[in-house]
């Protein structure tokens, strides 16, 4: 209940505790990119032996055939030389020279599953300092399993589980910048129409073969550099745009169209033209 | 604490190796930059000094500490705030010379019109921050800044909640004062 002193202050524009408490709350500073580059070079970011240059957050999903393959949430080039953004303006992938390349995993005790979208929307908002958009419609049978805040690429990434089956929806999203997922060099970049935006399609993923001997050098919990092929077969669809200078990255792991709750590029594009 | 219980769930590892300690600076530098920005009066460039001087503290310390992550993130804040406090008592410039406008989240579904509003509102909230003391000011900045938890602000401040509660509340009053203050001057 308000008193007659508060009531008079709120007509006057004075606002009251949960308002002043609100105005507080979207307050959310954020280091600058200069902040970021200096800190990668004390001693704790230097202390692995990752090259800086890429860096692959990787979850085992499945180990057929002896290839793993590599899920990719993040395995940027963060500053691609003026010559290659001049030719590929407005694109968001970069094709490697070969169709291999280095990574770092890390790889994860199958009886330990992932937290790492253990926060909701609201709580990785906080964190990245924007708002998050949330697809208006999701595709039957999957549903937000939780979010997560990526400090290296700004970005926040919702995960959605489907029912049944183990297929993967991820959807990243980060203030628009100069940011290109690489691929492999036999990749196929197809445009797409998504609303009033142009994005880019690609199918396949980074596979690391003969995978019995590389878990044979590998702990689990440990990031280790390995060699990465791409494969274009793979079943990983990755779709990138950019809507209200928001880059949108919606990664769709595993399955074939015949498994059931398996989304097609026109079901990834439907999910982006709902995006608000 | 409700936030960072979750960022440290996977782990409760020690700091004293790179990997851990740089895990760790990934998930809560935000967290010290933005302390430290709504603690230190001064401008920007001296909050992103203050949090890497506070990492670089923390990693030449961390042999020494040996508690949970949670008194791993107060241990940060509490070399932060001494910077903050050292500074403060060395500098003769006490104004606010930030620029929040460009920090400000936006309302959903808001004009430009509203937006204009809210950032006049939210700078002239800010400004009113420096009027408190520095203990409501910290606990405002706990509270509402990093959208902890009353019961978690009362774990690291070693205080009781509802002295916590009691306090959150003269803050804001004093902040609704100052704001009517202003609009008196105004008029």
């Amino acid at each position: 209940m308000m008193t007659e002193n508060e009531k008079q202050s709120h007509q006057n524009g004075i606002p009251d505790e949960d308002e002043i408490g609100n105005i507080l709350r979207s307050i959310q500073p954020k280091p600058s990119q200069n902040f970021h580059r200096r800190m990668a070079d004390h001693p704790w970011a230097r202390g692995s032996d990752q090259p800086r240059r890429f860096k692959l957050y990787a979850q085992r999903l499945s180990i057929i055939t002896g290839v793993v393959i590599l899920f990719v949430l993040s395995f940027n080039l963060a500053t691609p030389s003026i010559d290659v953004v001049a030719q590929r303006l407005l694109q968001f992938f970069i094709p490697t020279i070969g169709d291999q390349t280095e990574v770092q995993i890390t790889l994860e005790q199958a009886s330990q599953p992932s937290n790492d979208y253990a926060l909701s929307i609201s709580e990785a908002e906080i964190l990245a300092g924007f708002r998050a958009s949330m697809p208006e419609q999701l595709p039957s049978g999957f549903t937000l399993s939780g979010a997560n805040y990526h400090p290296e690429r700004d970005a926040i990434v919702l995960n959605f589980v489907p029912d049944s089956s183990g297929h993967i929806l991820r959807i990243l999203q980060r203030p628009m910048s100069e940011e290109y997922q690489q691929i492999g060099a036999s990749a196929v970049i197809e445009t797409v129409q998504i609303g009033s935006s142009t994005g880019e399609y690609v199918t396949g993923a980074w596979t690391v073969p003969e995978v019995e001997s590389a878990l044979e050098k590998t702990e689990f919990g440990k990031t280790t550099p390995l060699q990465a092929t791409w494969d274009p077969n793979a079943e990983i669809q990755m779709l990138r745009w950019i809507k209200n200078e928001i880059l949108f990255e919606i990664i769709f792991g595993s399955g074939t169209p015949d498994t059931p709750g398996y989304l097609s590029k026109l079901d990834l594009i439907a999910i982006a033209e709902n995006m608000p | 604490m409700n936030l960072t219980n979750k960022l440290f769930a996977k782990d409760s590892a020690t700091l004293q190796n790179a990997e851990a300690f740089h895990t760790f600076y990934e998930q809560t530098h935000l967290i010290v930059y933005r302390y430290i920005f709504a603690m230190y009066d001064g401008p920007a460039q001296d909050v992103e000094d203050f949090t890497a001087e506070t990492y670089i503290r923390a990693w030449k310390a961390r042999r020494r500490f040996l508690g949970t992550p949670d008194a791993a993130l107060g241990w940060l804040l509490r070399i932060a705030r001494n910077l903050v406090i050292d500074t403060f008592r060395r500098s003769k410039n006490h104004g606010f010379e930030k620029n929040i406008s460009n920090c400000i989240i936006p309302s959903p579904n808001t004009s430009p019109e509203e937006r204009v509003l809210q950032i006049e509102r939210a700078n002239n909230l800010w400004h009113k921050l420096g009027k408190l003391s520095s203990q409501h000011r910290e606990i405002i900045v706990l509270r509402y800044i990093l959208n902890w938890q009353v019961k978690t602000i009362a774990n690291y401040l070693d205080m009781k909640e509802n002295t916590v509660s009691v306090n959150i509340r003269r803050a804001l009053q004093r902040l609704r004062h100052e704001w009517h203050a202003l609009d008196e001057e105004s008029k």
